[in-house]
C-alpha cells in the first residue's frame, strides 16, 4: 500500500506545525513508498512550519523512504532558500535500514579504532618525553614535574589516607563477623593486609585519583584548548605533549604507587584499630600475623598495578582534555568522559592483572 | 624607483575546508619584508581560518604556505617558521597558570639556552615596550583584556621574530586602547622593520596600519592591493566602500561593514 498524498494546510506556520508533523508521522506508520506532501493549498508559511516539514523529511530518510513535495510555489521555494534549507530538502533517498545498521556499526568501530590509536600515540609520546627525551635535553622540565607532583601527590594524601583507613575498619569488621564463627578472628590481619596491598590499596587510590586528578587534568587541558593556549604553544613550536602531558604523566606515575603504599598502610592501620579495640587482639600479635601473612610479591603486585593505573588515568584524562573541539560546554563533557573512562579502564586492567597474577602464581 | 622587498611569506592557491565544506577557496598572496599586510572581511568570511592554516594549525585541502621559500608542509619548514615568527591571539592565549613575566619568557626558556639573567632582562624590556612592566608578577586573570593583548604582543616579540601575526588585535577594545595597539604595530614596523600579518575586521585599524589589504568575502579573495588598488577594483562592493572613504574614514568604515556583512552572507 502506498502512502497517501497529504495536503498541507493553508497556513503552514506555528499554529499548524504540530498537527502537520503528527499527520506526517502517522502517514509514515501506515503507508509504504514515497510520501508526498501537496503544497498547492499553502498560503502563509513561516520557519516553524518549514521546520515541521524538515523534521518529517529527516524522519522519512531515517526510515529509508523519500519525501516528495508537490506543487511548491516559487515564493515558498524562495522561503526555503532564505531559511537555508533548500539544499536539505533535496529529493534524495535515504539509505536502506540494513545499510544504516551496518553504517552505524562501522562508524562505531572506526571511532573505537581511531580513539585507541590516538591514546596509544599519546602514550608513546608521553613515555618518550618522560623517560627518553631528558637524555637528549628535550624532555619535561623538573619544575613542571614538581609542580604537578605537589598537586597530584601531596594534595591527595589526606583523602587517600582517610578513605583507606575507613575501608580497613569496615573490612576488618566484616571479616570478623564471618571468622569469629570459626575461631579464626586472628586471620583478620591476614585478610586486611593481603587485600589492601594486592587489591584495594591500588584500586581505591586509582579511583580517588581518577575522580580528583583525572577530572582536574581534563578540565584544565580542555580549558586551555578552548582559550587557544594550546594553539599558542604550538605556534611557539612548544610541543603540548611534552609541555603539558609529560609532566602530568610522570607525576601520576610517581604519585599513584606512593599513594597506593600509603593506602595499604592506612588500611592495615584501620584493621589494626578494629582488632585491638573491638576484637581484643594485641598490637604485637596483629603485627606478626600481618607481616607473616604478607609476601614481597603482594607488595610488588600492588605497585605494578598502581603504575599501570597511573598510566591509564594520565593518558585518558590528557587525551580527553586535548581532544576537545568546540566551546566551554565541551569541557564539562570531556571531564565526565575522562573520569568514567578512566575508572572503567582501571577496573578492566585490574581484572586482567589479577587474572594474570592468579595463573602465574 | 624602489625595488620590491624580498618575499617573507607566500600563500599559494590555499583552500581549506571542514567535513567536505569549503571555508576558504583559492587564496593567493605574498607579503614582503617590513610590510604590514592586512587580511580583512566580515565575520565568518574565513580570515581566522586562513591565519590558522598559515600557522599550520589547520591542514589545507589544497595549496601551500611558504615562509622564506620553504613550505610549512615540511615539518622542518614549519618548525623554522614557528621559531621565526610570533603570534598574537585574539584573547591573548596566555597560560593562566603562569605570571605575565613567565608567559613572556616562555619562548626564550623553551628555545634558547640563555642564562636566566639575560632572559629576565629581555623579558623586562619587552614588558616595558608594551607598558606592562609594573604588572609582570600578575596572572593573566588579574589584568584587563587590553593588557592581556599587550602581554600577548610582548610574548610574541620575546624571540625577536622576523614575522608577527595578529588575530583581531583591536577586537573588543575601547577606541583609545585600540588606537594604542595600532600605534604599537606601526612603531614595530617603523623602528624594528618588522613584517606583520594582521587579521581584523576593524576598518579604522585597517586604514591606519595597512600597507596592503586583502579583502576576503565568502572564503574567496574579493580584492588585494593598497587603498588605490581597492578603489579601482572591479568588485562593486569593494569600490563602493573605498570611494566612501574619501569623506570620513571612520564614519564610512561602519557603513562598509554593514554592506559587506549583508552582501557576503
Amino acid at each position: 500500500m502506498s502512502a497517501p498524498i497529504l495536503a498541507m494546510p493553508e497556513r503552514l506556520d506555528r499554529t499548524s506545525a504540530l498537527a502537520v508533523h503528527e499527520s506526517i508521522l502517522a502517514a509514515l506508520e501506515t503507508g509504504e513508498g514515497d510520501l508526498r506532501l501537496d503544497f498547492g493549498g499553502v498560503g502563509r508559511a513561516d520557519a516553524i512550519g518549514v521546520a515541521a516539514i524538515l523534521e518529517a523529511f529527516r524522519e522519512t530518510r531515517r526510515r529509508g523512504r523519500r519525501l516528495r513535495l508537490l506543487n511548491v510555489a516559487e515564493r515558498h521555494r524562495r522561503l526555503f532558500a532564505f531559511l537555508r534549507v533548500d539544499g536539505v530538502l533535496a529529493d534524495e533517498p535515504g539509505p536502506a535500514p540494513r545499510e544504516r545498521l551496518l553504517g552505524r556499526i562501522g562508524g562505531w568501530w572506526m571511532g573505537v579504532r581511531h580513539s585507541a590509536v590516538e591514546h596509544a600515540a599519546l602514550h608513546v609520546d608521553a613515555v618518550l618525553y618522560t623517560f627518553v627525551a631528558p637524555f637528549r635535553g628535550r624532555g619535561l622540565k623538573a619544575a613542571h614535574f614538581w609542580h604537578q607532583l605537589t598537586g597530584i601527590g601531596a594534595g591527595a594524601v589526606g583523602i587517600v589516607a582517610m578513605v583507606s583507613f575507613l575501608i580497613g575498619l569496615i573490612m576488618a569488621l566484616q571479616a570478623a563477623l564471618v571468622l569469629k564463627d570459626f575461631g579464626a578472628v586472628i586471620y583478620v590481619a591476614n585478610m586486611v593486609g593481603v587485600t589492601m596491598t594486592r587489591e584495594l590499596g591500588p584500586l581505591l587510590t586509582a579511583v580517588i585519583l581518577a575522580a580528583r586528578t583525572g577530572s582536574s587534568i581534563a578540565a584544565e587541558l580542555g580549558t586551555m584548548v578552548v582559550t587557544e593556549e594550546v594553539d599558542a604553544l604550538r605556534v611557539m613550536d612548544v610541543e603540548p605533549r611534552r609541555f603539558l602531558v609529560a609532566p602530568r604523566f610522570a607525576a601520576l606515575a610517581v604519585a599513584l604507587p606512593c599513594l597506593a603504599t600509603l593506602s595499604d598502610a592506612a588500611g592495615i592501620a584501620g584493621g589494626f584499630a578494629v582488632a585491638t579495640v573491638g576484637l581484643g587482639i594485641g598490637f604485637e600479635h596483629y603485627w606478626i600475623q600481618t607481616v607473616t601473612g604478607l609476601h614481597v610479591s603482594d607488595l610488588v603486585t600492588g605497585l605494578v598495578k598502581s603504575f599501570v593505573f597511573a598510566n591509564v588515568i594520565a593518558i585518558v584524562s590528557c587525551h580527553e582534555g586535548l581532544a576537545i573541539r568546540g566551546g566551554p560546554e565541551e569541557v564539562g563533557r570531556a571531564t565526565t568522559r575522562a573520569v568514567v573512562t578512566s575508572i572503567i579502564l582501571v577496573i578492566v586492567s585490574d581484572f586482567v592483572f589479577t587474572t594474570l597474577f592468579y595463573f602465574l602464581g | 624607483m624602489d625595488s620590491d622587498p624580498p618575499t617573507i611569506l607566500e600563500v599559494r592557491d590555499l583552500s581549506v575546508g571542514y567535513g567536505g565544506t569549503a571555508i576558504v577557496r583559492g587564496v593567493d598572496f605574498a607579503m614582503g619584508e617590513g610590510e604590514i599586510f592586512v587580511i580583512m572581511g566580515p565575520s565568518g568570511c574565513g580570515k581566522t581560518t586562513v591565519l590558522k592554516t598559515i600557522l599550520g594549525l589547520i591542514p589545507p585541502v589544497r595549496g601551500d604556505v611558504a615562509f622564506r621559500g620553504r613550505s610549512i608542509r615540511d615539518p622542518e619548514g614549519l618548525s623554522l617558521f614557528r621559531r621565526s615568527s610570533g603570534m598574537v591571539f585574539q584573547q591573548g592565549a596566555l597560560l593562566n597558570s603562569a605570571s605575565i613575566e613567565e608567559n613572556v619568557s616562555l619562548p626564550l626558556t623553551e628555545h634558547t639556552v640563555f642564562p636566566p639573567g639575560i632572559v629576565r632582562e629581555t623579558v623586562r624590556m619587552k614588558l616595558a615596550q608594551v607598558g606592562l612592566l609594573a604588572f609582570a608578577g600578575r596572572r593573566p586573570g588579574e589584568i584587563s583584556g587590553g593588557m592581556r593583548k599587550r602581554a600577548g604582543i610582548a610574548r610574541a616579540l620575546a624571540i625577536e621574530p622576523e614575522l608577527l601575526l595578529f588575530d583581531e588585535p583591536t577586537g573588543g577594545l575601547d577606541p583609545i586602547t585600540a588606537d594604542g595597539i595600532d600605534n604599537l604595530i606601526l612603531r614595530l614596523r617603523d623602528e624594528l622593520g618588522m613584517s606583520m600579518l594582521v587579521v581584523t575586521h576593524e576598518l579604522a585599524s585597517v586604514f591606519k596600519i595597512a600597507d596592503r589589504i586583502l579583502m576576503l568575502r565568502d572564503g574567496q579573495v574579493a580584492a588585494l592591493g593598497d587603498r588605490d588598488d581597492l578603489r579601482r577594483s572591479g568588485d562593486e562592493g569593494v569600490r563602493g566602500f573605498v570611494n566612501r572613504q574619501a569623506g570620513s574614514e571612520a564614519g564610512a568604515a561602519d557603513g562598509f561593514l554593514a554592506e559587506v556583512e549583508g552582501g557576503g552572507a
